[in-house]
């Protein structure tokens, strides 16, 4: 595993020393949305056991788990798509780009980044919208908490707002430097 | 025509390395402007397939297993199990079979129980002149019994998808998932007969056996909470996992070999491999969504009852259809592509989706160890540093002996189908 460890250090390391600025900005702040994203993961894993234990020892089972994990669930998610696309982490089928020399690979990672640019565009634009609807609307969800709609619509907007906006910014990055090599992904 | 043309263009986006989730979600999402429905379907699409309890299992029980392959658990589990038949022909190879098959009960994905026993087994076994090739093909299959022994990732999807039960599905990997570790292991056994290259272990003393045992016990236990927790009904597969992850944390550090650092890269990790996960499920939603809308699984149903009318024979185009994408394409993106557009078909020809799911996931785990791209064989390759030509040379007779499972399961469906409903 090491010499994928090293890959991915190599690609990070490039980004946090980049010279201009706001690629080192960029760098830091999905950094940290990657951070927060796996933290959300870690408090579900935490909520989930506390359910239980709160079930079989306390014989109180909660109202609020299945609400809370369920939005952390979501912001995690959204917070970690900027953080996958920034880290070429994506799943695709790489086995014939992989034959293509550097200025065909910029073109087929173009074709890429204009598709998820116009998936995640549409989905920020229509998700908004949804958005405004619960809020108007006074939606909750329909457990005992009754947690409001908006705290966990909120994610897609925002999140693939972010994913959009990274989209944006490794395709400028793509024309203003050398082919940066794709990570092997592995599940 | 709509489906060939569709076929095409998801094809050549794919193939132009356009990342699956945003291939299947562009394409879902252009199918819905054009057919002049309502494109916030889309992003309801997404919220929804967020918005699940059973899918919350994903990120925990990668946790888990990310956990205790940073601690370094993979290592006692192998040493516990090597005391004990090391000293067979063929004794390590076995061990790593009977490591994986443990470590696939606490672990539902094949990527980190190829990982976790690779990490140790290659080396043990290479020192002791077993043939490379063999021993690298031997894990990159055993690891794929992850997702066939529950929990299991891909079974928790397909259960998403289908709306089956993922207990029920659980349930029903446990026979096949047994059968096929046997199968490796008797393989083992004859390999060794008649291979004179390696030299065999010693026979452990009783005091080593009992310290290694000892040392791997709470591994077992581990495994034995999460089955036999599910399998009661005491907790959901989700809570299953939730208890796992907190049962492992405590493993690793009353065995003191964890750290911060080792928790943070565990958690990483685990965002990682659940965001890519979670969105090509989102994508598919929205996918799945549009050709609905445009009647496309009724028409393939149709197609399909009009022209094939044997179930053997079905199976065997699904199958047939699988191991080529499998050459491609990795395991939850096969599972979202095909499952939405074929699971009409498998009521009208009256096909138990549970016994369905057990044979998607063996061919899911074909699609693991087939080069060119196959997850296991990128994992093998990194952990040990072999070349590509001898991890593939490696593969095939496993993938000969999971083909030789899948007809079992074909043939008989008690196998798959024991557990879950007449038990």
């Amino acid at each position: 595993m090491s010499n994928h460890a090293e890959k991915e250090k190599d690609l990070s390391t490039w980004r946090a020393e980049h010279p201009a600025l706001w690629v080192r900005i960029n760098y830091l702040l999905i950094k940290l949305c990657g951070q927060l994203s796996a933290a959300l993961f870690v408090i579900v894993a935490a909520i989930i056991t506390y359910e239980v234990v709160a079930r079989y020892v306390f014989t109180a089972p909660t109202i609020w788990s299945e609400d809370i994990s369920l939005l952390c669930q979501i912001w995690a998610t959204c917070l970690g798509a900027s953080w996958v696309l920034q880290h070429k982490a994506l799943i695709r089928i790489d086995f014939l780009t992989n034959m293509l020399g550097e200025k065909a690979k910029k073109m087929s990672d173009f074709v890429a980044l204009l598709c998820i640019v116009f998936f995640s565009g549409f989905i920020t634009f229509y998700g908004f919208g949804l958005l405004k609807e619960s809020i108007e609307m006074g939606a909750a969800s329909a457990s005992m908490l009754g947690l409001p709609l908006w705290a966990t619509k909120s994610a897609i907007p925002i999140g693939f707002g972010l994913l959009t906006l990274q989209a944006i910014m490794e395709m400028f990055l793509m024309f203003a430097s050398d082919y940066q090599e794709h990570e092997e992904v592995s599940l | 025509m709509t489906i060939i043309l569709l076929l095409v263009i998801m094809l050549l986006a794919l193939l132009i390395g356009v990342p699956v989730a945003f291939a299947l979600g562009g394409l879902g999402l252009g199918m819905l402007l054009i057919g002049g429905f309502s494109p916030i379907m889309a992003p309801l699409a997404l919220y929804s397939s967020f918005d699940s309890f059973i899918l919350l299992s994903v990120p925990l029980f990668l946790l888990m297993s990310n956990i205790l392959l940073q601690g370094g658990i993979g290592r006692d589990l192998f040493r516990a199990v090597q005391s004990w038949v090391g000293h067979w022909p063929g004794g390590l190879g076995i061990a790593t079979i009977a490591s994986c098959t443990i470590f696939s009960a606490i672990s539902g994905s094949s990527v980190a129980t190829a990982a976790t026993i690779g990490n140790v087994a290659i080396k043990e076994m290479t020192d002791r002149g077993y043939n490379k090739p063999f021993v690298y093909g031997l894990i990159a299959a055993g690891g794929t019994l992850g997702i066939l022994i529950p929990p299991s990732i891909p079974m928790i999807v397909y259960g998403v998808i289908t709306e089956e039960s993922i207990v029920d599905l659980f349930l029903a990997g446990i026979v096949p998932g047994l059968l096929m570790a046997s199968a490796f292991i008797v393989y083992c056994f004859f390999y060794a007969r008649f291979s004179k290259e390696y030299t065999p272990s010693e026979k452990s003393s009783n005091a080593e056996r009992k310290s290694a045992s000892l040392r791997a016990l709470p591994t077992i236990a581990l495994a034995a909470i999460i089955i036999g927790g599910i399998y009661t009904g005491v907790f959901t597969p989700t809570e299953s996992a939730g208890v796992g992850v907190a049962v492992s944390l405590i493993i690793v550090i009353l065995m003191r070999t964890f750290s911060v650092a080792k928790f943070k890269a565990a958690a990483m990790s685990t965002m990682k491999n659940t965001v890519t996960i979670f969105l090509i499920i989102a994508g598919a939603k929205v996918f799945g969504k549009a050709i609905t809308l445009y009647q496309i699984p009724q028409d393939i149903s149709m197609l399909v009852s009009e022209n094939i009318s044997e179930v053997g024979l079905f199976i065997a185009a699904v199958c047939f259809v699988l191991l080529i994408m499998g050459f491609f394409l990795e395991s939850i993106s096969m599972l979202l592509i095909m499952m939405p557009v074929l699971y009409p078909s498998l009521g009208m020809m009256g096909i138990d989706p549970i016994w369905f799911a057990i044979i998607f996931v063996i061919m899911i785990e074909c699609a693991l160890i087939t080069p060119p791209v196959g997850l296991n064989l990128f994992v093998i390759q990194s952990v040990s540093g072999g070349k590509s030509s001898e991890i593939i040379k490696g593969v095939w007779p496993f993938i000969l002996i999971m083909l030789g499972c899948l007809l079992a399961v074909y043939f008989f469906p008690a196998i798959a189908l024991y557990i879950p409903f007449h038990l």
